[in-house]
């Protein structure tokens, strides 16, 4: 058992401290590191949040596509309920597939694929800069 | 620090170079530099037979890291000098130094500007750069005037031709990156595959100065002061370096300001169009602003590889390493499947 503050609400307020008490208080060349400090926070907070599921959802798209149904032995489905590294391992090898894929000339203006890529990329920024994303996607 | 126990040594250099009896440098601090370049404010007080007088001048070296697709000292100066001919506005080079004995390194020394350059405080600041129409207008003035340098130039030889054209030249050096990152980047392969397919032809290789972007000018209450960070320029196709000024990710947020952040693209077209005797192409334009995205996503990539590796532990450069997500975003957002020809 873990106790509380949870690690997302210690960062939570970090992040708050040092925005709102810290910043104002540093000399302007510190305050842009500062500022850099609360964005690198920030985006560490959204990755933990979103956890896995992107990865997951990532490797279910990259595997309906290609139909494949297993690596290294192992079933996919599994693969999709397992955790880190494997989902890495996973995900490297199929996009690997894919980038040659496409630089090849295998994926011209397929739509699948554009919508595999927009999907993912839109997950991305979602934890990277999500001020980023066009209002009807946040 | 590169000046500390070397001030004879350089009002020495200084004194030579300029033909005067004694220099005296009186003041000295660091500018703001990027990664490669280390910059000095000199001031300084210069005797000789023409008399004497105060100079205030910037010192340009080498920092610590060096990347291998950005000019050294020495040929950066020699792309100052040109630029100054052909009439850009730009810092008037004066005294180059290839002797180590002087730094332990090259360095050159141009006139001081004055000016802000910080592309986020130009954006938002509009009470800097005077007008803002006749900024944009100015400033694609000012590009049409380097694009008026093209080859042959023995005094620029060292620029390489490009063996292709500069669009296809850039294509196969982006997935030559990609293939040694050893990270999969499909979205990046996507834009680059249409960016193969839609390589526009080049007029002609001119001069370009491959960063022109808000960040790389100077300018105070008046307007522009002067066009900065020579380390890039290249022969290449001109609408790249109208592709570069006019793409969102250089915008510092304001999107709606289509030239630079700082003005709508007509005035900026308008300047460049009426010095440079030069239609702009908009279809080409189109093109060189999918690929600056792509370009800005291998550097982000090379930035963030800086850090990872431990060459350069820096929050910056890690930060900037997860920005390849938005690139990615717009990359697919310019070439979705209806940019594409049917096959």
């Amino acid at each position: 058992m873990r106790d509380r503050p949870s690690g997302a609400e210690l960062l939570d307020e970090a992040r708050a401290t040092l925005l709102k008490e810290l910043l104002d208080r540093l000399p302007s060349e510190q305050q842009h590191r500062a500022l850099m400090v609360a964005k690198a926070i920030a985006v560490a907070q959204r990755e933990l949040a979103a956890g896995e599921a992107p990865l997951r959802a990532e490797l279910a798209s990259l595997v309906d596509y290609y139909g494949e149904v297993s690596m290294n032995g192992e079933p996919f489905d599994g693969l999709t309920n397992a955790e880190g590294p494997r989902i890495q391992a996973a995900l490297v090898r199929l996009n690997r597939r894919l980038a040659e894929d496409i630089r090849a000339g295998r994926a011209d203006g397929s739509t699948t694929v554009f919508a595999l890529l927009r999907r993912v990329a839109v997950e991305k920024l979602r934890e990277s800069n999500p001020k980023l994303l066009p209002p009807e996607l946040r | 620090m590169t000046l500390e126990g070397r001030k004879e040594a350089l009002e020495g250099f200084l004194a030579r170079a300029s033909g005067a009896t004694v220099v005296r440098v009186v003041e000295a601090r660091p500018l703001v530099g990027g990664a490669i370049q280390e910059n000095w404010y000199l001031g300084a007080e210069f005797e000789g037979p023409r008399g004497q007088g105060g100079q205030e001048l910037v010192l340009r070296t080498d920092a610590r890291s060096r990347v291998s697709v950005s000019h050294g000292r020495e040929h950066e100066f020699a792309l100052l000098r040109a630029a100054y001919e052909a009439g850009v506005r730009v810092p008037e080079p004066l005294w180059l130094c290839r002797d180590p004995a002087v730094l332990g390194k090259p360095f050159y020394l141009m006139r001081y500007v004055p000016g802000t350059a910080a592309g986020h405080v130009i954006v938002k600041e509009t009470s800097l750069g005077g007008d803002r129409l006749a900024l944009a207008e100015r400033l694609g003035e000012e590009l049409a005037r380097i694009h008026a340098i093209h080859p042959p130039r023995p005094d620029l030889d060292f620029l390489e031709v490009p063996e292709s054209s500069p669009a296809l030249d850039a294509v196969a050096r982006y997935r030559t990156y990609l293939t040694g990152h050893g990270h999969p980047y499909p979205a990046l392969e996507w834009g680059l595959r249409w960016c193969e397919l839609n390589a526009p032809a080049t007029d002609g290789l001119v001069l370009t100065h491959q960063d022109f972007r808000t960040g790389n000018y100077l300018v105070d209450q008046g307007g522009l002061t002067a066009i900065l960070d020579w380390e890039f320029c290249a022969w290449g196709d001109p609408m790249s370096d109208i592709g570069w000024f006019c793409a969102k990710c250089w915008r510092f947020g304001r999107d709606d300001m289509e030239a630079g952040g700082i003005g709508p693209r007509a005035p900026f077209y308008r300047g460049y169009e009426r010095v440079s005797g030069r239609a702009i192409d908009e279809v080409a334009v189109a093109y060189w602003e999918v690929m600056a995205h792509l370009r800005w996503a291998v550097i982000a990539l090379q930035q963030g590889a800086r850090h990872l590796s431990g060459e350069e532990p820096s929050l910056e450069l890690a930060l900037t390493g997860r920005r390849v997500a938005e690139l990615e975003f717009e990359v697919l957002q310019l070439t979705a499947p209806d940019r594409w020809s049917a096959a």
